[in-house]
C-alpha cells in the first residue's frame, strides 16, 4: 500500500474506530498520531454526531437507520408531549454514541401535527444532518411537499437565509417495490430493466420535488431500498456531503447487500473480495 | 448451484461499484476530518500544522477535492 493510500485509510479508520493504525503512526509519528486519537475521541464524546430522521409510519425509518449505520441501539426515550417522536442513542464501534432524533411525518392529525411541528423547530437546527425518508412513489408527494415547504425547511433555515438547505437529505426508499417488479433474489439486485426504470422514475420524482420545493437541492435526493440494502452506499455519500465538516463523525458501516444473496453468490463474493480487496 | 458466467460478470460489476463507492466514502470522510481540524483551535491547530507538514505532498489535493 503506498503512502497516500495508507494515510487516507488510516485517517478513515481513525474516524471509525478511534484508533490510529500502524500505517498512520508510521506516517505521522507516534506523538502526533496519539494527539489526533485524543482529539477525535474528545470531540466524539463531547459533541457526538446528531442525525434527525423524519418520515411517516411505514416508510422504513428504523430499517434505514439499522442498515445504513449498523449501529446498536442503546437508549430510546420519547420526546416531550408525544409517544411517537423519540430520541435514540446508538453505540459506535470506536466508542461514544450517535444521537438520532426519530420523528414521524406530519398529516396524522391536527393536534399531533402542532406538537410535531414544535419539536421540528426545536430539534432540527441542532443536528448535523436531516434524513427525510419517503416512499419512492409519485402518488405520495403532495403531503410531503407541504411538510418540506411549511415546516422542515423553515425550521432548518434559522439564521440561514432563504437559500438551499445543505444539511437536508431526502431518501426515496422502497424502490424494490416499484413496477415492473423484477428483483433477482439470487443476486439480491434488480434486473437491468427494473434498475433502469427505478433510476428513471426516481430522477422524475427528484426533478419534481426539487422544482416544487424552494430550498431543496436535487443533489440532496437519492433513492435506495433499506430492506434489500440496495444503494445504501450511495445514500451514505449523499449524507456525508450534507453533513459537511461534521461528516467524519458519522458511522459508515452500511449493511452488506450480498448477505441477502444466495449462498453460491456469497461464496463468489467472499473469494473476489479476498483476492481484490485484501479480504 | 453454479453461477453462470453472465451472473459472475454482473456480480463483479456490482463489486467494482461497491469499491468505487467505498473509496469515495473514505476520501470524503478524510477530507471532512481534515477540514474540521483546520477550523479547530488550540491543540487541533497545532496538530493540523504537524499533519499538514508530514502529509504535505497530498494534502492540498485532498482538501481541494470536496471543500
Amino acid at each position: 500500500m503506498d503512502k497516500r493510500t495508507s494515510f487516507l485509510r488510516g485517517i478513515f479508520e481513525l474516524t471509525q474506530s478511534g484508533k490510529a493504525s500502524d500505517g498512520l503512526r508510521e506516517i505521522l509519528g507516534n506523538e502526533t498520531a496519539q494527539q489526533l486519537e485524543t482529539l477525535v475521541s474528545h470531540e466524539r464524546a463531547t459533541n457526538p454526531p446528531k442525525v434527525a430522521v423524519i418520515g411517516k409510519a411505514g416508510v422504513g425509518k428504523t430499517t434505514t437507520i439499522n442498515n445504513l449505520f449498523s449501529a446498536e441501539l442503546k437508549v430510546s426515550h420519547a420526546l416531550r408531549g408525544t409517544s411517537e417522536a423519540h430520541h435514540k442513542e446508538y453505540g459506535l464501534r470506536g466508542g461514544g454514541v450517535m444521537h438520532v432524533i426519530d420523528m414521524p411525518g406530519l398529516g396524522e392529525g391536527i393536534a399531533e401535527d402542532k406538537v410535531f411541528e414544535e419539536i421540528y423547530r426545536e430539534e432540527l437546527p441542532k443536528v448535523d444532518v436531516v434524513l427525510y425518508v419517503m416512499q419512492a412513489d409519485e402518488r405520495l408527494l403532495g403531503e410531503d411537499q407541504r411538510i418540506f415547504t411549511d415546516v422542515v425547511l423553515p425550521a432548518m433555515r434559522k439564521g440561514n437565509g432563504s437559500g438551499k438547505v445543505k444539511q437536508l437529505v431526502v431518501g426515496l426508499n422502497k424502490v424494490d417495490l416499484m413496477e415492473p417488479r423484477q428483483w433477482n433474489t439470487k443476486l439480491n439486485h434488480p434486473e437491468p430493466e427494473m434498475a433502469d426504470t427505478i433510476a428513471r422514475r426516481c430522477r422524475d420524482i427528484t426533478k419534481r420535488l426539487a422544482g416544487q420545493v424552494p430550498g431543496l437541492a436535487a443533489e440532496s435526493i437519492n433513492f435506495y431500498s433499506a430492506d434489500r440494502r440496495y444503494r445504501l452506499d450511495d445514500l451514505m455519500i449523499t449524507l456525508i456531503g450534507a453533513a459537511g465538516k461534521a461528516a467524519w463523525k458519522l458511522p459508515k458501516d452500511t449493511a452488506d447487500p450480498f448477505e441477502l444473496a444466495a449462498p453460491e453468490v456469497q461464496e463468489f463474493v467472499r473469494k473476489w473480495r479476498a483476492e481484490n480487496q485484501g479480504g | 448451484m453454479q453461477l453462470t458466467s453472465a451472473e459472475e460478470q454482473r456480480i463483479i460489476e456490482m463489486l467494482r461499484k461497491e469499491d468505487r463507492d467505498r473509496i469515495e466514502v473514505i476520501l470524503r470522510t478524510a477530507s471532512a476530518l481534515l477540514s474540521w481540524l483546520a477550523d479547530a483551535v488550540g491543540l487541533a491547530a497545532d496538530l493540523y500544522r504537524k499533519i499538514r507538514n508530514v502529509a504535505g505532498e497530498f494534502w492540498q489535493a485532498l482538501r481541494s477535492l470536496f471543500y
